[in-house]
């Protein structure tokens, strides 16, 4: 028995592993042409290109767009590799989006060292406002009372069986 | 041993192995085919569930597409190539997408865009998907979900070789015949179906799951991944057009449905798609079913016309026949657990089918619960754990069901964490009627009381409905909103032979056995 369930969950564990495999996904991949510029592809993992996607460059300092064009036939784009930090986002449309972090040109980002703090100073004077408690609440009520009905589950399931046996000890004592 | 021995054995062994295997599974089945059966209804219950949708039915010749794919175009970033266009059949709304953007919805009659409600605000008809394939447990759901098909793949096997072997009693004089007649009657009458529906079920659950990683390790080629290779085999070649790079004027695209409609008028055409339009070399494709060739086509191949966008002429035409004799077979096998674009006379049938074959399962469970009951005297109700849960499993469900059909209509469309409130009140809810279930001591008397509040929940999501959308069901008549009335009526329906069923059931368990015509004095009592 203890081997049948250890056997389940190595099962269940490798079973999650080809989650990336298991659905028609976006890929993105980016090749440092070492010019100062960078190539972006985006194809399916059907191998069909995915042209009309859209390949957006952020700035990791400002969040500023810096970049946007959508996939053109090729299904690859050549951009000239930004000053700053910045990530590559191929946008497949609502809940697909592939970010990675773009490609350093050779000599290293310029503005790098000079807006970090610019950055940090923003950062401080930002309010932190107060969080809505109200779905942790909810969410909190919920499971509470799941829980309470199993527990009272338990409780009756107690009850009416002591009820069912004093019944039938007294029917077999007649 | 000899041979009588020998085969005795062997039967009492196929019937333990039925049994033991049944008991956990029996639960899991009536789940899959009770949400199934919900999910055969999904494109009526997605058009109910939403606002946006209550628009009056139009013809789809009658609709102005060019001008509404005009209207998105007129944005230079959106893009040209493979614009997917569902024409309004059951959905009365014009949906346009592409893979990269947001889907656009517009009122066919006025041409204009509606509000689309998301995934987040409106989920309810994919929300019975899910808890038919895996219960919302995504991966690991799949994975059990999957396991158990299999296992009751087998149980259906072992059945009608059971069936084949044991010579059964055909009386139904007691409680014990009656159901064991039935559920073997039943699916064996439909085991065919039956056995095509769960092992078609496996494959989409366990085969896609476990096939990617077997595929890496015999595949010799790795630069090509699962999905790749399976895509090519199941499904047609992706239409690809090449852009001529000058611009074009494009016909109407309702001058090219209306050719297309002569070239092909069996056909009942569902999606179309705009290929590079506006360039010289632009294509419109449309593809829908043929609903006089059921079993060919729908899920793997489609028939499709592909006319150029400059002057209509065709490019390609095919027949639901055309494709690849394996594709004709995958769409074969698949055509009746997904029933792919179908009207509401298959659907209903297909319904009513799995509907008495979920009854014929849940007569299994009773069988073996008669036959434990025995041991115990007739006076004191019969109270155990598998009884109950099964009571909750197989009957609480309908008010829990019922409880998210009303809070649709109930919870505000712009209420933040509304899917949660939903789903969590549909999980309490039949947590509470297996808490329900052990409190009552007589399981009949449970059953009455669920059956009657499913009944009457089911009899009140209409009323709320009309309440909320502000459309009274003569409204719906008269605006010609078939799919969306149609829903009411079938809720009504439903409440009505929930509450039927909970009249027909005895007063509690004493009275059980006049319904079996039972020789109380034969019973054994402790």
């Amino acid at each position: 028995m203890k081997k049948g369930i250890i056997c389940l969950l190595i099962f269940l564990l490798a079973a999650t592993l080809p989650t990336i495999a298991l659905a028609h996904s976006l890929l993105l991949s980016v090749l440092d042409n070492e010019d100062g510029t960078v190539t972006v592809e985006g194809t399916f993992s059907t191998g069909e290109s995915a042209e009309g996607a859209k390949i957006i460059i952020e700035s990791l300092q400002t969040g500023q767009v810096l970049f946007e064009k959508r996939l053109p036939e090729e299904s690859e784009l050549t951009i000239n590799i930004p000053e700053e930090p910045y990530q590559i986002v191929l946008d497949g449309g609502p809940g697909h989006s592939i970010i990675k972090p773009g490609l350093a040109p050779p000599g290293g980002f310029a503005k790098a060292a000079m807006e970090n703090q610019t950055v940090q100073a923003q950062l401080a004077t930002v309010s932190i406002t107060p969080a809505n408690p109200w779905p942790v609440i909810s969410r909190g009520a919920a499971f509470a009372t799941a829980f309470v009905l199993f527990g009272l589950t338990l409780y009756f399931c107690h009850r009416n069986t002591s009820k069912l046996m004093t019944a039938m000890k007294k029917k077999n004592s007649v | 041993m000899n041979t009588t021995v020998a085969s005795k054995v062997s039967k009492q062994r196929l019937r333990r192995v039925h049994t033991v295997v049944g008991l956990p599974l029996a639960l899991l089945f009536y789940v899959i085919l009770f949400f199934g059966i919900l999910t055969i209804f999904k494109p009526y219950i997605t058009v109910w569930e939403k606002p946006s949708r209550h628009l009056a039915i139009q013809e789809t010749g009658t609709v102005s597409y060019t001008e509404m794919v005009d209207s998105l175009l007129a944005d230079p970033d959106f893009p040209r190539n493979k614009i997917e266009i569902q024409l309004p059949g059951l959905d009365p709304t014009v949906v346009i997408r592409h893979v990269f953007t947001d889907r656009f919805v517009f009122d066919p009659a006025a041409t204009k865009r509606n509000t689309d409600e998301s995934y987040k605000s409106s989920f309810l008809a994919f929300f019975f998907k899910k808890m038919h394939y895996d219960a919302l447990l995504k991966l690991p759901g799949r994975i059990i979900f999957g396991l158990g098909s299999v296992a009751i793949l087998l149980l259906l096997i072992g059945g009608i070789i059971q069936v084949a072997r044991v010579r059964y009693s055909k009386t139904t004089t007691r409680s014990i015949t009656f159901f064991s007649l039935w559920h073997r009657k039943v699916l064996l009458w439909l085991s065919p179906a039956l056995i095509l529906l769960v092992w078609h079920g496996a494959v989409l659950n366990l085969a896609l799951v476990s096939a990617p990683p077997m595929f890496s390790m015999v595949a010799e080629d790795t630069s090509t991944g699962f999905i790749e290779v399976m895509t090519s085999i199941v499904r047609s070649p992706a239409h690809q057009v090449k852009k001529a790079g000058s611009s074009a004027e494009m016909l109407p695209i309702e001058t090219l449905m209306k050719k297309a409609r002569q070239l092909a008028p069996d056909i009942t055409f569902t999606k179309a798609y705009l290929y590079q339009w506006g360039d010289a070399n632009a294509q419109f494709e449309i593809r829908g079913i043929n609903p006089y060739k059921p079993f060919t086509h729908g899920t793997s191949s489609f028939p499709t016309i592909v006319l150029q966008g400059v002057d209509g002429s065709v490019v390609k035409q095919t027949e639901a026949l055309d494709a690849p004799w394996y594709r004709i077979v995958l769409d074969a096998i698949a055509f009746l657990h997904l029933l792919p674009d179908q009207g509401v006379g298959v659907r209903l049938m297909v319904a009513f089918f799995l509907a008495v074959a979920t009854f014929s399962l849940c007569f299994g469970i009773l069988l073996w619960l008669e036959k434990q009951s025995r041991a115990f005297a007739r006076e004191l109700p019969y109270y155990h754990w598998l009884g109950k849960l099964s009571l909750a499993v197989t009957i609480g469900v309908f008010p829990a069901t019922a409880v998210a059909f009303n809070l649709q209509w109930l919870l505000p469309m712009e209420l933040d964490d509304r899917l949660f409130y939903q789903q969590a009140a549909f999980t309490n809810v039949w947590l509470a009627t297996l808490t329900w279930a052990f409190f009552r001591l007589d399981s009949i008397i449970a059953a009455r009381e669920l059956l009657l509040l499913g009944g009457i929940l089911f009899l009140a999501a209409p009323v709320v409905h009309w309440l909320s959308s502000g459309f009274s069901p003569l409204a719906l008549w008269q605006l010609n909103m078939d799919t969306i009335l149609g829903v009411d009526i079938a809720l009504i329906l439903l409440g009505a032979v929930l509450i039927l069923a909970a009249r027909f059931l005895p007063e509690n368990s004493q009275e059980l056995p006049s319904y079996f015509k039972l020789q109380l004095k034969k019973e054994i009592s402790v």
